[in-house]
């Protein structure tokens, strides 16, 4: 019943904050990307960098194993594809239950598009565009399978952040 | 095994898919009281107000059910449940019985004693057929009174107010709009926002009679106070109460709502309940009581349904909280909202916008967001957590910066109950 542990998508985007500089190119490459999705407004990027104590911490979507804001979901939008949790845009209503329960802030209100929206993996593309886009190394797609390691592996070290940029669970 | 299902909403096909996920052999049925499979309940506002058309009403796609394995009766009311006979009674008085039994009955309307209230042009609010009534009396409409102050009632009245021509004035008995959720300070600047858009607003007041026409069709509605509003329409909107009534005589524990241990089951061993029914763990209150929401219902389900199956799932408990963007605002409360004497509540103003915390001691137990609404996810997650918090921490929840908390490491993030499906 169960998709196997890589998913139908083999791959998802691993953020490594210690790499990022903070040029900006992944949220251009975003906006880009998304434009099309966007008929109100401009297009807004889904992956933002905070600045916090002179450190940057680019911010997207997780695909939690374990995704409250799925649970939360009142028009069954939100859903999970393959490893990606995904939105059919065409359904959303923007009642923000989605980001009421979003424990990484990673979903976004389009007040003029009556949309919540957030990273859905690009998965239309071979790499995302902000993988592509990100000369550092801060982004990176590795296999499902791969990034759990790797989230482990980020885990381990003594990164503030570990804990936040593992794909989900409770750990 | 056979899985009987009461309730086709979230509670219950969150249990369907959870059960499928672990059983791949046994007989799922979902009753449901409706004329429609699965939909977005909350839906039914847009819907009426004309941004939603029904073809996107469903919760899950067509195919749903079949690949599920579910059988789905739409239209089949349960009338009683006999748990002794592991057996329901459905409205035809056909009986089906079960193995395991999930109550996911949800809440029904109260409409309280009210002289007039079956006069033709009186609705309640909470189902798709409920929209669909209201949307074929509106040409007859000028002016509607909504009897009800919170959530569904403001629902209904935006939902309204953007039909040409209607003039919508909202009852409330309560000082304020959103009295159980929002404190003085939230409801004046929502209130403010919905007079401005044209909905009037009469609070400290109630509805003592409806008076029909000759025709027996709803013509105007007498207020304690002694005013007369003329009308066309009425939608009650003052409350819903666990729809328990079926299992009057079962055995089955029941408080407000279903009694429930920390697996859902309830006093009978084959027998569980979810969703709005339900009196379950609350995990700021420190007690089980009915929180009626939508990712509660939801969590409800995915655990009954585990344990439904053999996969003995603890419900770690949820909290109250509620998004509405409603009347051109977003509103978002998490948790309590209320001043109480041993809580500390903090609040901040930026013009429209509006925040509030409160703390028990070093626990942030609450919050309410005005305007801009973004990361609230951050604080229920931290709200949930009920985690002991610094000075430093604390100081950065006030003063917004719910970010660098969860860059830091400070967010709590509470899992769902299990790994999110794949909608097949």
């Amino acid at each position: 019943m169960e998709m196997g542990p890589m998913g139908s998508q083999g791959r998802d985007i691993v953020v490594d904050p210690s790499r990022c500089d903070g040029c900006g190119d992944c949220i251009e490459s975003c906006r880009e990307a998304v434009s099309s999705q966007h008929k109100k407004t401009d297009a807004l990027s889904r992956i933002w960098i905070h600045d916090i104590n002179d450190k940057r911490y680019p911010m997207v979507c997780h695909n939690c194993e374990q995704a409250p804001c799925v649970s939360a979901c009142m028009t069954g939008c939100r859903h999970r594809m393959g490893e990606f949790v995904t939105t059919d845009y065409e359904r959303c209503v923007g009642c923000s239950m989605c980001i009421m329960c979003c424990p990484f802030g990673a979903i976004q209100l389009v007040q003029e598009e009556r949309l919540a929206m957030k990273c859905d993996g690009c998965l239309s593309y071979e790499t995302a565009p902000c993988v592509k886009a990100c000369k550092t190394g801060a982004l990176r797609h590795v296999g499902f399978v791969e990034a759990s390691f790797e989230n482990r592996k980020l885990r381990a070290s003594s990164l503030a952040l570990a804990r936040l940029y593992k794909a989900g669970g409770d750990g | 095994m056979r899985y009987l299902v009461i309730g086709n909403s979230y509670g219950g096909l969150a249990a369907a898919e959870a059960i499928r996920k672990r059983d791949e052999e046994g007989e799922i049925t979902v009753l449901s009281n409706e004329n429609h499979e699965a939909y977005g309940r909350p839906l039914i506002s847009y819907y009426l107000g004309g941004e939603v058309s029904s073809a996107r009403m469903y919760y899950r796609p067509p195919s749903f059910y079949r690949r599920y394995r579910i059988d789905v009766r739409i239209n089949s009311a349960v009338r009683k449940v006999l748990a002794q006979e592991h057996a329901v009674v459905l409205a035809d008085d056909s009986q089906l019985s079960y193995d395991r039994l999930l109550v996911a009955t949800g809440g029904q309307p109260f409409v309280p004693p009210m002289k007039g209230a079956n006069a033709r042009g009186v609705f309640t609010f909470t189902t798709w057929k409920d929209a669909d009534d209201i949307k074929a009396w509106l040409p007859k409409v000028k002016d509607v009174i909504v009897i009800g102050g919170g959530l569904i009632g403001l629902s209904a009245a935006d939902a309204l107010r953007h039909q040409g021509g209607v003039r919508v004035t909202i009852v409330e008995m309560l000082p304020r709009v959103l009295g159980l959720a929002l404190d003085e300070d939230g409801s004046s600047i929502l209130q403010d926002r919905i007079e401005e858009l044209g909905t009037r607003v009469v609070t400290e007041d109630s509805v003592v009679e409806i008076v029909a026409d000759q025709q027996g069709a709803v013509n105007r509605v007498v207020l304690k106070s002694g005013a007369e509003l003329l009308c066309q329409m009425v939608v009650i909107a003052i409350g819903v109460r666990p729809a328990v009534e079926i299992l009057k005589d079962s055995g089955i524990r029941i408080n407000r709502g279903v009694a429930v241990d920390e697996h859902m089951q309830t006093n009978l061993p084959d027998v569980y309940a979810a969703g709005d029914v339900v009196e379950a763990r609350d995990i700021i209150n420190e007690d089980n009581r009915i929180i009626a929401i939508l990712p509660v219902a939801y969590e409800h389900g995915v655990i009954a349904g585990a344990n439904m199956s053999g996969d003995p799932l603890r419900y770690p408990g949820g909290i109250a909280m509620n998004s509405m963007p409603k009347f051109e605002m977003s509103v978002m409360t998490m948790g309590l909202t209320l001043d109480q004497p041993d809580l500390e509540a903090v609040r901040r103003f930026h013009g429209t916008n509006y925040r509030k915390f409160l703390f028990r001691g070093d626990r942030l137990v609450g919050v309410i967001l005005i305007g801009d609404t973004s990361a609230g996810g951050i604080l229920t997650s931290i709200i949930k957590k009920q985690e002991l918090l610094d000075r430093v921490t604390k100081e950065r929840i006030i003063a917004g910066e719910y970010f660098s908390l969860a860059a830091e490491k400070k967010v709590a993030w509470s899992p769902a109950p299990e790994r999110t499906q794949e909608l097949r």
